[in-house]
């Protein structure tokens, strides 16, 4: 896969940003009103339709001339290890309310210690599970307790 | 005054306001010298904690990570050349030098009575010009509050250059528009929810501080596959040498510390401008005045060259306080974010809280007298110890940043909806920062867009649906005037350059 140059990526980002306005605009003009503001000068619907039509108009401006301000060197970026992470993020998202906070921590935090590419058990076990369990107890003594989801339940 | 400080010493005097005082200038200078990490970074991670506080205690932590921060940033600068964020970016041009001289340790404590002197100036003249401030605007309804925030949101575009101003200003609407998800406060009636309950309160400041700034920023460092730099390693052993300043640096560098709070403290306070401009205006001024010998001395090494940048940036992040404290304008990305941090905390900025919530603002002004000396008295000596996490390996510091966020975000609200909702907007908030696209104005745009909207909906209220307000009362006349000046700016600015500019050979 090719990635697109800087002055297609600047064109890329403006049209999907005109398209965002344009999409918020029309969300815009389906805001109920409700009937009592009919006359009133301001309603629920103008700032944001206001807002939508300012937002296409410099969005149609950048996509017409777009504003290169100095090539970003992409070369060398870790675009797998970062996607990685990303998705880590997105497991830790869905496992929260399953695993409970310490599993899912740990599991988060070791996974993204290997795939940054430290691998050493000695440093990414006591890191991932230290930390884990440092901040459930740190929330502990002040107040907090954190859920062991599964396991809570599996214990009873 | 004397009656607001005794006001703002029994505020602080608390032993847990003490405490957070310490820890925040500590915790404060250990994010600003991660390579990447600055003040924007350090105050957004620590927003969930804050928000269980009460108020004066949270801004007394968010007052004092900001400035340690800044003092971190100025340790990585000298150090290892990786400035922790722009405004001490000048500080590298000399600071690097000194550093690979062996005069490591003098640098820092450079900066360091910079940052102390810079800090403290800029903490007397808010003092002194807060009340000032607010008493003036104390008056002011609706229409020159929207003008204000108008003011506020139009100046980010003054300071970019070029293409990069109608990215800000693209950022702001932004920011704007994402302020509109909720139900709005006076219909009653909800917009851009999708029909999602979580989306009814809107979308969450914490969320969206973080996607913008910490998260985006430790995946940008993941995505650049940063490696710990020999220099980082070298700094991280800790031999610095000495962190004593003699007389004659002392004799040399006092003028240059005595113009650099000034102007710091000035362009802190002019919205948008921030530390950042501070630095390098002063870092610029400082070169022009020199003559002979330590003109040529800038850029290998000079002792005023560290010491005007690092004292302005302090200065500056003092001056931002005063339209933030008195006016509720913020004027940097930092100080949008602490004034989300107030706003939901439940207070009220503008230039009531000065008068409603003083005990807030004394507060505040004296813990950052007492942060100040702490940094100097507390922070310089750790220096060759804070040092040593520069070594700390990239694998191991971007999940950790990733996952305080998330941790962040969740204790917030225990719903994972946010964690996805985070996720997401960190993915678009990389995509926009790889092009160039700044942040702050996002956020800024964020935290005033229901303000602005408001008071635009009551300005227009009271004058029956007639915009002649922003041009018949005369101080709306005036911000007006400002922020179109402020919108022009960038493209005046670009034609002089072209203008100055040699043409090349055979043009015209």
């Amino acid at each position: 896969m090719t990635l697109p140059t800087r002055a297609q990526a600047e064109r890329l980002m403006a049209l999907a940003l005109l398209a965002f306005s344009l999409a918020y605009l029309a969300l815009g003009w389906r805001i109920p009103v409700p009937e009592t503001s009919d006359d009133s000068p301001f309603s629920a619907r103008s700032f944001p339709l206001a807002l939508g039509a300012l937002g296409a108009l410099l969005s149609a401006v950048l996509l017409v001339r777009p504003a290169s301000t100095g090539a970003v060197g992409v070369a060398g970026f870790a675009w797998g290890r970062t996607a990685g992470l990303l998705l880590l993020m997105a497991g830790f998202a869905a496992a929260i309310p399953h695993l409970g906070f310490v599993v899912t921590s740990a599991l988060f935090l070791g996974g993204g210690f290997a795939l940054l590419g430290e691998r050493r058990p000695a440093v990414l076990l006591p890191v991932a599970v230290g930390v884990s369990l440092g901040l459930w107890a740190l929330f502990r003594v002040l107040g907090v307790t954190l859920d062991w989801g599964l396991f809570e339940r599996l214990l009873g | 005054m004397i009656e607001g400080l005794l006001l703002g010493l029994q505020g602080i005097a608390t032993p847990a306001n003490l405490a957070l005082l310490v820890m925040g200038c500590l915790l404060g200078t250990f994010i600003g010298m991660l390579p990447g990490l600055g003040p924007v970074t350090a105050v957004s991670l620590l927003i969930p904690l804050v928000l269980t506080m009460p108020p004066a205690s949270g801004m007394v932590l968010l007052a004092a990570i900001y400035y340690g921060a800044m003092f971190g940033g100025s340790t990585a600068s000298v150090l290892i050349n990786a400035p922790g964020e722009s405004s001490s970016v000048p500080t590298t041009f000399d600071g690097y030098p000194m550093a690979r001289r062996g005069e490591a340790g003098r640098a820092l404590a450079l900066c360091a009575w910079g940052s102390f002197v810079g800090g403290t100036v800029a903490t007397v003249l808010l003092m002194l010009s807060a009340p000032l401030l607010a008493g003036w605007a104390v008056g002011f309804q609706a229409p020159e509050y929207f003008a204000l925030m108008v003011l506020g949101l139009t100046a980010v575009a003054a300071f970019t250059d070029g293409g990069g101003a109608l990215k800000a200003v693209l950022m702001t609407v932004v920011g704007l528009m994402l302020a509109t998800v909720g139900t709005d406060i006076a219909d009653g009636v909800e917009r851009y929810t999708f029909g999602i309950a979580d989306l009814a309160d809107g979308l969450s400041f914490v969320l969206l501080a973080m996607a913008a700034f910490a998260l985006s920023e430790s995946l940008l460092a993941a995505l650049r596959n940063e490696k710990v730099s020999e220099a980082a390693r070298r700094a991280a052993r800790g031999d610095v040498g000495t962190l004593k300043l003699t007389r004659a640096d002392a004799k040399e560098v006092a003028p240059a510390v005595a113009r650099s709070s000034v102007l710091g403290f000035v362009v802190g306070v002019l919205p948008g401008a921030g530390a950042t401009i501070a630095a390098f205006m002063s870092y610029a001024v400082e070169r022009n005045l020199a003559r002979g010998a330590r003109r040529s001395e800038f850029g290998k090494g000079s002792r005023r060259g560290v010491v005007a940048p690092e004292t302005a940036n302090n200065a500056a992040a003092g001056g931002a306080y005063v339209p933030l404290l008195t006016l509720g304008i913020p004027g940097s990305g930092t100080t949008a974010v602490i004034l989300g941090a107030l706003v939901a905390l439940g207070v009220q900025p503008g230039p009531r809280l000065y008068v409603e919530q003083s005990g807030l603002f004394w507060t505040v002004v004296v813990s950052m007298y007492i942060g100040n000396l702490i940094l100097l008295i507390i922070n310089l000596p750790l220096i060759p110890w804070i040092a040593r996490t520069l070594a700390i390996p990239g694998p191991i510091l971007a999940p950790l940043i990733q996952f305080f966020c998330l941790v962040g975000v969740y204790l917030v609200s225990f719903n994972s909806f946010d964690l996805w909702l985070m996720a997401g907007l960190a993915v678009v908030c990389l995509a926009l920062r790889l092009l160039d696209y700044p942040m702050a104005p996002l956020l800024l745009g964020f935290v005033l867009g229901k303000l602005l909207e408001e008071n635009l909906r009551r300005a227009l209220l009271v004058n029956d649906g007639s915009f002649a307000f922003l041009w018949q009362r005369p101080v709306t006349a005036v911000l007006m005037l400002a922020s179109i000046a402020c919108l022009l700016a960038p493209a005046i600015a670009a034609l002089w350059r072209r203008r100055q500019a040699p043409r090349p050979a055979g043009d015209g």
